[in-house]
């Protein structure tokens, strides 16, 4: 890629300005993705956005993490088991030992899977190979979709034990820091599935652009990592 | 273009070392191997449980660097990228470790004890003797 922007090989008006046009990596880039960019910081600006938003996202699970570990055993954290049978019915219980540990356990071993299939997808982007882009691409929001359903599953029978949202202050706390995760892979989902489905289309996504979005699916996958050893592993 | 010259060099230089797919693979397995680890804690018993925090926060350590580092390329990625995210990472934790500690979260809620309903203040010790007498101030 040097050799396409060096010095000689650039006309005039490439010199005065268009150099960001004279830049094509050729086939030999295969990770032509994180080359150099024209810009200032010599980084693409979209990627910069999307790693200063993860930063800023860090403070935001952190938030959640923390209003979670505060209130997990805190004056009014018990839970009745089968409230729904009359006030304070059952026996009182934390939070906590409703987990399903093997049944989560599956579940973030699904989201692991899907880092590995996006990791993939972005290579296939870089390599210019459109069927195992499509074929990765598919294969992580597959596997981000199970992910949610897991979600869903729990959610729900949780809300049969008895743990509704407003049940108590930690599973207020438990539910905002699951769902708002549970949300991000949604959001993650459709935004796989809108890079799928230009595949198929004349104006396909770019590689940055699936590179991007690995980003952001890798973040969910690390924020998930946090959120499964502090909340439901750490006794 | 001097400078463009340069920062494509230097860019080319940081892309060096990329992974081949078996070291992604090799990393996936890593990483499924380390989550096993993490879940077998779940059946260890009571008196580890200690030992056994410390173990997963360390392999969460762990699990979270591998992914940024080499799923996420910011390893072989540009310098600025890594000081980006590691601001807003460490600024998180700062902030939340101090939230955590103003709460009173080490020594309160952290505890493995049940604390609902709160431990109850035990209430001063009853007096024994009647309390010493005021002499009546004088005057009328």
């Amino acid at each position: 890629m040097a050799e396409v922007i060096a010095v000689g090989d650039l006309d005039d008006t490439a010199q005065v300005g268009g150099a960001a046009e004279a830049h094509t990596p050729g086939p030999e880039d295969e990770f032509g993705i994180h080359a150099g960019h024209h810009t200032n910081t010599g980084i693409s600006n979209e990627k910069l956005a999307m790693w200063l938003f993860l930063g800023s996202e860090c403070l935001l699970f952190g938030g959640l993490i923390s209003t979670y570990l505060l209130y997990k055993n805190r004056p009014g954290a018990l839970l009745f088991k089968d409230a729904a049978k009359g006030a304070r019915a059952g026996s009182p219980v934390r939070i906590s030992e409703l987990f399903d540990i093997p049944f989560t356990s599956v579940s973030s071993f699904v989201l692991l899977a899907s880092s590995l299939t996006m990791v993939f997808a972005v290579l296939a982007a870089a390599r210019n190979q459109e069927s195992r882009l499509r074929l990765w691409l598919g294969a992580t929001a597959a596997l981000g979709a199970v992910f949610v359903g897991g979600q869903v599953y729990e959610f729900t029978s949780f809300v049969k034990e008895g743990l509704g949202y407003t049940s108590n202050v930690s599973t207020s706390a438990f539910y905002t820091l699951t769902g708002f995760h549970g949300v991000h892979v949604t959001l993650g989902i459709i935004m796989l599935l809108t890079c799928l489905a230009m595949t198929f289309r004349a104006r396909k996504a770019s590689p940055e652009a699936v590179e991007i979005v690995g980003l952001y699916w890798h973040f969910v996958d690390v924020i998930w990592i946090l959120i499964f050893t502090i909340v439901y592993l750490i006794p | 273009m001097t400078s463009i010259t340069a920062d494509s060099e230097t860019h080319l230089e940081e892309d060096h070392g990329h992974p081949s797919d078996a070291e992604y693979w090799k990393v996936g397995l890593f990483l499924a191997v380390l989550t096993g680890l993490e879940v077998s804690t779940y059946w260890w018993p009571k008196s580890a449980h200690r030992f056994a925090a410390v173990v997963l926060i360390i392999m969460m350590v762990i699990k979270f660097g591998a992914v940024a580092a080499y799923f996420m390329h910011l390893k072989f990625d540009s310098a600025a990228l890594r000081r980006v995210f590691m601001l807003g990472l460490i600024s998180a934790v700062a902030l939340y470790m101090a939230v955590l500690t103003s709460m009173t979260y080490w020594t309160d809620s952290g505890n493995a004890e049940f604390v609902d309903p709160p431990h109850a203040k035990p209430l001063p010790p009853t007096p024994t003797e009647p309390p010493p007498s005021i002499p009546a101030a004088g005057g009328h």
